[in-house]
């Protein structure tokens, strides 16, 4: 079990003292946690490492997830694809069933805590079904909110009035909204399986297993299988490249028990693909994070082409890992690749294929973003800066109105 | 070494931002909003941009600054804000004053309303703040010396940056306060209140502090 303590190594003994003394502030209240899957995409990735860390500071943290058929995951991958700009057409119907399962849930789910946390709009709705009383209400959205569908919005915003703040990854995706807005930025667990420092037996092992051969440069993009993901612009990409440069492409991604889309994704790029032995399409299992892993660690490139992109925990991972990225120029991932300094940002399949071309053929480049990648990763992208924000935003909420908040000492009392 | 009357209390600094919902998609609505945001919006983009995702990314002191050159890609305002230094004003309604007039004499001598694309538009955002104890305090100049390597950035910028603009009564950095306080260093406490910080990433202030310091300790010893 990995404890607090483990993280000194790598972000220092003050910041992990910083974190603690925000903890005391907190001690004993209790937190819940909710949303749609306990497998599956990086919302419970993160929950996984943030639950017990907050419970290991004496934080009585909960997670809860909601229970819904196909049927219901159907609707919010649309409502999720609608909040990310896709024009879709709901029925009176959908939006009511949508409504009726989070009504179910809320029978079955204990949510009496000092702050309940919903994390993406699958459970936003759950709010309209409990007492108002002392408990605060965070919606922490995930997603791509730049440009939602306005009917939808609209649908939606009256569940998000009940809420008493709102948490966004990015300043881009806030609304004006009648409560508070923070922007806490999602991060990756430096010691977890997927970001874990590999031995070369481990890796070589990952290798075999998918029979991948490093006789060659290797592209790879990490990324469920879903259309903004572009997996379909990432094959054209690698094609405008190999007619320079001989290489090999990766595609490797899960399916979300919430995404029932992915199937038909993945059939469409294995289509694409047609059959080409230099591009390896990997269906991988929710339980992958070595796998994913070594294959970061062998990849000469990284792309993550999303058209939308939340925040893009597979950008960070890579970063992470010192490799040079190249990215869709939307949502988080704006915040992560700055060109020429921590990756590139592109905006078409051939703005893609010109910067692979461009790092391949520039080792020394593509070895210095890497290092400047890695570094910016570890100040601001960690699980443990994620922890400090979180620890900050139960105490701003417990004092609200105050833009400067003293702990330990009077003001009077800094410096001498 | 000398001790100090009074040890100086190392003190961390953690923010949280808080965005609007307003945004500037041109140069026009950009000026209007500012002219009305709350102090805390003007405080937090005049003033906080140097703790904000490694101040090594952006290229110039502020937000503003910032926005003007990537975005709206208007070189000569990015020069004149970059060039504007919030900390020559007491108050966040005179800084923005000043601001303004920037702002308005360069529309006035445009031919059109500049535009960024969607996407590129200036977010408006105020930020709390939580100040607590570092657990790190010093009792003479070599320790507070030995702290400097050490602090995080945080921590030198709200004692070297902020607290400039949150203490009223005070005029100067915390640091150079507790020197003038409890030490006979004049030229000392003078060359730290030389150093052009608002043009200096925290990193690069840390820097010239550890330098001002080991030169006059090193000086003692000789």
């Amino acid at each position: 079990m990995i404890s607090l303590e483990d993280y000194q190594s790598i972000i220092g003994k003050r910041n992990i003292k910083q974190i603690k003394s925000l903890a005391r502030l907190y001690r004993g209240k209790k937190i819940i946690m909710v949303n749609s899957t306990k497998d599956g995409g990086g919302v419970a990735e993160m929950l996984h490492r943030l639950v017990p860390l907050l419970n290991e500071l004496g934080i009585n943290c909960r997670w809860e997830v909601i229970n819904g058929n196909n049927g219901f995951f159907n609707i919010t991958k649309n409502i999720h694809n609608a909040l990310q700009g896709k024009r879709i057409k709901f029925s009176n119907e959908d939006l009511e069933k949508f409504i009726r399962v989070n009504k179910e849930n809320a029978k079955s789910i204990n949510l009496d805590a000092d702050m309940v946390i919903i994390h993406d709009p699958q459970p936003l709705p759950l709010v309209d079904f409990y007492p108002k009383n002392k408990t605060k209400w965070v919606w922490r959205c995930h997603i791509d909110m730049s440009r939602p569908d306005l009917s939808l919005w609209k649908f939606l915003r009256k569940y998000l009035m009940e809420y008493n703040a709102s948490i966004f990854s990015i300043a881009k995706f806030s609304k004006i909204l009648p409560h508070p807005q923070y922007l806490i930025a999602p991060s990756i667990d430096p010691l977890s399986g997927k970001n874990r420092e590999l031995s070369s037996k481990e890796i070589e092992g990952v290798l075999k297993t998918f029979n991948i051969v490093r006789d060659k440069p290797i592209i790879l993009q990490v990324s469920r299988f879903d259309s903004f993901k572009d997996p379909i612009g990432v094959i054209k990409a690698f094609r405008i490249v190999r007619k320079e440069i001989n290489c090999r492409l990766i595609l490797a991604g899960g399916l979300a028990s919430d995404d029932p889309e992915g199937e038909m994704v993945l059939e469409e790029v294995k289509k694409e693909a047609r059959g080409d032995p230099d591009i390896h399409i990997l269906l991988l299992e929710s339980k992958s994070d070595i796998k994913i892993n070594a294959l970061q660690r062998v990849a000469d490139v990284v792309l993550q082409k999303s058209l939308k992109e939340g925040f893009g925990l597979t950008v960070t991972e890579a970063m992470w890992k010192e490799k040079p990225v190249i990215g869709g120029e939307v949502g988080g991932i704006t915040i992560q690749l700055h060109n020429h300094r921590t990756g590139f940002l592109v905006n078409s399949i051939e703005g893609a294929a010109y910067r692979i071309r461009y790092l391949l053929n520039r080792p020394s480049v593509s070895y210095k973003i890497g290092n400047q990648a890695k570094k910016f990763v570890s100040q601001n992208f960690l699980i443990t800066r994620h922890l400090r924000d979180y620890l900050a935003l139960f105490y701003i909420l417990g004092n609200p109105g105050k833009d400067i908040i003293y702990i330990g000492k009077s003001k009077k009392n800094f410096g001498s | 070494m000398k001790s100090a009357k009074r040890k100086f209390r190392f003190y961390d600094y953690t923010v949280l931002i808080s965005p609007t919902g307003q945004k500037a998609s041109n140069l026009k609505e950009f000026q209007d909003i500012i002219e009305r945001a709350e102090d805390k919006v003007m405080f937090h983009h005049l003033y906080q941009s140097h703790v904000r995702y490694g101040q090594e990314i952006g290229e110039f002191p502020n937000d503003f600054a910032n926005w003007s050159a990537y975005e709206l890609e208007d070189i000569a305002l990015a020069e004149k804000l970059a060039n504007f230094n919030p900390y020559d004003y007491k108050t966040i309604r005179k800084a923005r004053e000043v601001l303004m007039e920037i702002i308005e004499e360069h529309i006035w001598g445009l031919p059109t309303i500049p535009w960024v694309r969607p996407g590129s538009e200036f977010y408006f955002s105020s930020a709390t703040t939580i100040v607590l104890p570092l657990g790190v305090e010093v009792a003479n100049l070599n320790e507070f010396r030995d702290a400097l390597d050490d602090i995080p950035d945080s921590s030198l910028y709200f004692h070297f940056y902020e607290s400039r603009k949150i203490k009223k009564e005070k005029k100067h950095d915390d640091f150079s306060q507790w020197i003038e306080d409890n030490f006979r260093k004049k030229e000392l406490v003078q060359k730290i209140r030389e150093i052009d910080f608002y043009f200096f990433s925290v990193e690069e202030t840390r820097q010239k502090l550890i330098n001002i310091l080991d030169s006059d300790l090193n000086k003692v010893k000789k």
